[in-house]
């Protein structure tokens, strides 16, 4: 019962910080400077890590395929065309966004939970601004901005991982391609754009919440922290059990 | 002029202020004193609008500042300078985006005009060299002024202290009393300094409001203050060596 209520209070106060964080900025170029900090802070300095582990998974997928799912009886390019599609439909968009909830979202919930702990957030208040607005707004839009970005470059990267296996004899060049243009639906693209949209959109809500409401102390800073990662990632698993019924 | 009206407010069953009326007058610098868990921060909260009181007035001028609409407030707040106890400088920006933005949010002033005021901002605590160096290369008396200059950069007519000399040598708390004494006279403005500094109290209190258990005991100036017949005051004051000796 006590949990139920926890989590309802919870929600309300998400809900009420949200409204106060999608309002017009009080400054729009205030908001336009922030809003491009955000998305190199949070975007482009994730490129390297998603651009790393989207080759070396797209290239594991393609082993994994040629070794455990081929046999003679089927046809040679399944190795590319199930590397595409896990590629496209979950590993680019909702596994690259758990792992970037990870990266991302501790780094957002410490840095306003430093932020409310020293008083900067109470000196923006004090000053007239509308803190979760000025602060929690540019993150919101940045990273929605840019995640769609990191999930092409992830795709990229894997399919160029699936090619690299072909140095290793398992596979050639054109059984993948052929693998990798046989019956591609574009929509299966977008599906992982919409999808990585609305995970940027969690990941920064919920980890800029847990962050903005820190009361005490560093213990506290690291709590939300964590707090705002296994949040996100929960609430990421759920959305894509629903995002993958509706959207496919 | 702040005054304050029969002002209460409480945490669950504990009371914190208890009545408290009081007038804070413009062009002097009015402390609040008092042994910790008097209820001195919580007043300073209530009066910056951080904490809403239970009952009471808070009028800044004759305006009732606890009545105000959210847009009025908006604007009443940026008649509010406040320097917090721990500076609460934002550590992503340099020294001279910290006094500026202020200026930025809420001023309609050209970029070159915005560099004037901070130059001179910065002329006024004496750190004219610092505007490119970041808050965390600053010593805790350089980040003080800072704050002082980010304070006064819309000119205010109302300061707010929160224990400005906490973490600070003898020398540097002295400094930082002088320049809060200049500012308040230099601009009339309505200083109120939360303090337990006794250098602070004969130094610059021009007005001292002594709060025991969130009511007001004892009020006066820095020049009647030792001869007080107030026995919890007195108890406060001579509990350091030195005026333990001095009063012997």
């Amino acid at each position: 019962m006590l949990t139920l209520k926890g989590a309802l209070t919870g929600l309300g106060r998400y809900v009420q910080l949200m409204g106060r964080v999608h309002t017009r900025p009080d400054r729009w170029r205030m908001f336009y400077r922030q809003y491009v900090t955000e998305m190199f802070q949070l975007g482009y300095n994730s490129i390297g890590i998603v651009l790393i582990i989207s080759f070396f998974i797209g290239a594991v997928i393609c082993l994994q395929i040629k070794l455990n799912i081929q046999s003679p009886w089927m046809p040679r390019m399944v190795v590319g065309y199930t590397t595409r599609e896990i590629m496209l439909l979950e590993f680019s968009s909702s596994i690259m966004c758990l792992i970037l909830a990870g990266k991302v979202g501790s780094n957002i919930a410490s840095e306003l939970g430093t932020m409310r702990i020293t008083q900067q957030i109470d000196a923006l208040d004090i000053m007239g601004v509308n803190s979760a607005n000025y602060l929690i707004l540019p993150k919101v839009a940045g990273l929605m901005t840019i995640m769609p970005i990191l999930v092409t470059f992830s795709v990229a990267a894997g399919i160029i991982g699936a090619y690299c296996t072909s140095f290793m004899g398992t596979t050639t060049v054109p059984e993948l391609n052929e693998g990798f243009r046989y019956s591609f639906n574009q929509w299966f693209f977008w599906c992982g754009i919409i999808k990585a949209v609305v995970y940027a959109f969690i990941i920064t809500t919920v980890s800029a919440y847990k962050g903005y409401t820190v009361e005490g102390g560093s213990v506290e800073v690291g709590k939300a922290s964590t707090d705002a990662v296994v949040t996100s990632s929960i609430l990421i698993l759920f959305a894509d059990i629903f995002l993958t019924q509706i959207l496919t | 002029m702040i005054r304050v009206d029969h002002l209460y407010k409480s945490f669950g069953d504990k009371e914190v202020l208890k009545d408290i009326s009081a007038v804070f007058d413009n062009g002097k610098v009015n402390l609040i004193i008092g042994q910790s868990g008097s209820g001195k921060t919580v007043l300073l909260k209530c009066l910056i609008g951080l904490l809403q009181p239970d009952s009471g007035e808070i009028l800044y001028e004759d305006r009732n500042i606890l009545t105000l609409s959210a847009n009025e407030m908006k604007r009443a707040r940026q008649e509010i300078g406040v320097l917090f106890q721990g500076s609460a400088l934002f550590d992503s920006m340099n020294v001279a985006n910290n006094v500026a933005f202020p200026l930025r949010m809420f001023g309609d002033m050209a970029d070159s005009e915005i560099d004037d005021r901070v130059q001179f901002c910065l002329n006024r605590v004496g750190l004219k060299d610092a505007l490119a160096k970041m808050p965390s290369e600053l010593s805790g008396g350089m980040q003080k002024r800072v704050a002082i200059a980010r304070a006064i950069a819309l000119n205010p007519k109302y300061l707010f202290c929160d224990e400005p000399n906490s973490g600070l040598d003898p020398q540097t708390s002295i400094r930082i009393d002088q320049l809060i004494d200049d500012i308040t006279k230099e601009y009339n403005i309505t200083t109120i300094v939360n303090t337990h500094d006794m250098n602070s109290v004969l130094g610059i209190g021009d007005h001292i409001t002594y709060l025991y258990q969130g009511r007001i005991e004892w009020t006066g100036t820095k020049d009647d203050i030792l001869q007080t017949p107030c026995q919890p005051l007195r108890d406060f004051l001579f509990s350091s060596p030195i005026l333990k000796k001095f009063q012997q």
